[in-house]
């Protein structure tokens, strides 16, 4: 279930963007109506905004409400968003019921090993690419293949573990490199 | 092979996927065999750096799209409406 409301699939790049620039320009004047009339500013409105159609994203593949209604998710998002940000109290922001059920991923707050993603983007950009699209993109087996260009969908699957094996093994250099002298 | 199959045990280990007999199995080995255990946590690690990387990904793709819309001539009924809601205050 990757459509959203049969429109462009949120999963294809080239479709992708055509969408996020529709819920942007419907929804982001919204989300910047609710932000200002708490206090907060155009950035304010912004950083929300951007993170919220990352966590869409995110959720497009597995939730029922953001394919039913992705402009209503979004804006539900955003407003969890603001609560976290602002610490605003749950009853002045008013959630309906939908928007009650909404969550935001447990570790999307956590800082990032930004040092060692920037080095994997740098020196295995091919691999990680790869990975992206089976594990953050959740791509099926069959679209990762053309788009990869592998013959079959066994050699796709074979490559993504020889690619874990290979990063596995630059962050097990590094971190013993870092930390595991004693 | 050996660690091939290892690497997609501890995949499967990660993500869940595994029954609950042969979870249980893997955990008990992973008292047992430190390095082994090391192996999880650094693909583990990867995990969430692969996460990262494509939240990186995601929001300059998002980036990008707020250029647009604010700089195209095109767009001006949509950045007008923006502007407003701030300038009111």
């Amino acid at each position: 279930m990757t459509e959203i409301q049969n429109g462009p699939d949120i999963k294809i790049p080239e479709e992708r963007a055509l969408l996020l620039m529709q819920l942007y320009e419907e929804v982001f004047p919204q989300v910047a109506k609710f932000a200002a009339n708490r206090g907060g500013t155009f950035d304010d409105a912004k950083d929300i905004f951007h993170d919220a159609l990352v966590i869409l994203y995110e959720k497009a593949t597995d939730e029922k409400p953001v394919y039913e209604s992705p402009k209503r998710y979004l804006v539900g998002i955003a407003k969890h968003l603001w609560l976290r940000k602002f610490n605003h109290d749950r009853k002045k922001v008013g959630l309906d019921e939908m928007e009650r059920t909404i969550t935001i991923p447990e570790d999307y707050f956590e800082p990032e090993e930004s040092r060692l993603t920037s080095l994997l983007e740098l020196t295995g950009r091919k691999c990680l690419q790869l990975l992206r699209a089976f594990y953050y993109d959740s791509l099926s087996l069959e679209r990762i293949k053309t788009t990869f260009g592998f013959s079959t969908a066994h050699s796709a699957s074979a490559q993504k573990f020889k690619c874990i094996e290979k990063m596995r093994n630059i962050i097990q250099e590094k971190s013993m490199g870092y930390e595991d002298f004693a | 092979m050996r660690t091939l199959r290892e690497t997609k045990e501890i995949d499967r280990y990660l993500l869940g996927k595994m029954s609950i007999a042969s979870r249980l199995l893997f955990e008990a080995r992973l008292l047992i065999d430190p390095t082994l255990k090391l192996r999880v946590e650094w693909q583990q690690r990867l995990y969430s750096i692969i996460r990262s990387s494509g939240r990186r990904q995601m929001k300059s793709e998002v980036v990008r799209i707020h250029h647009h819309l604010f700089s195209d001539p095109d767009k001006r009924e949509f950045q007008s409406n923006v502007f407003q809601v701030f300038s009111k205050k």
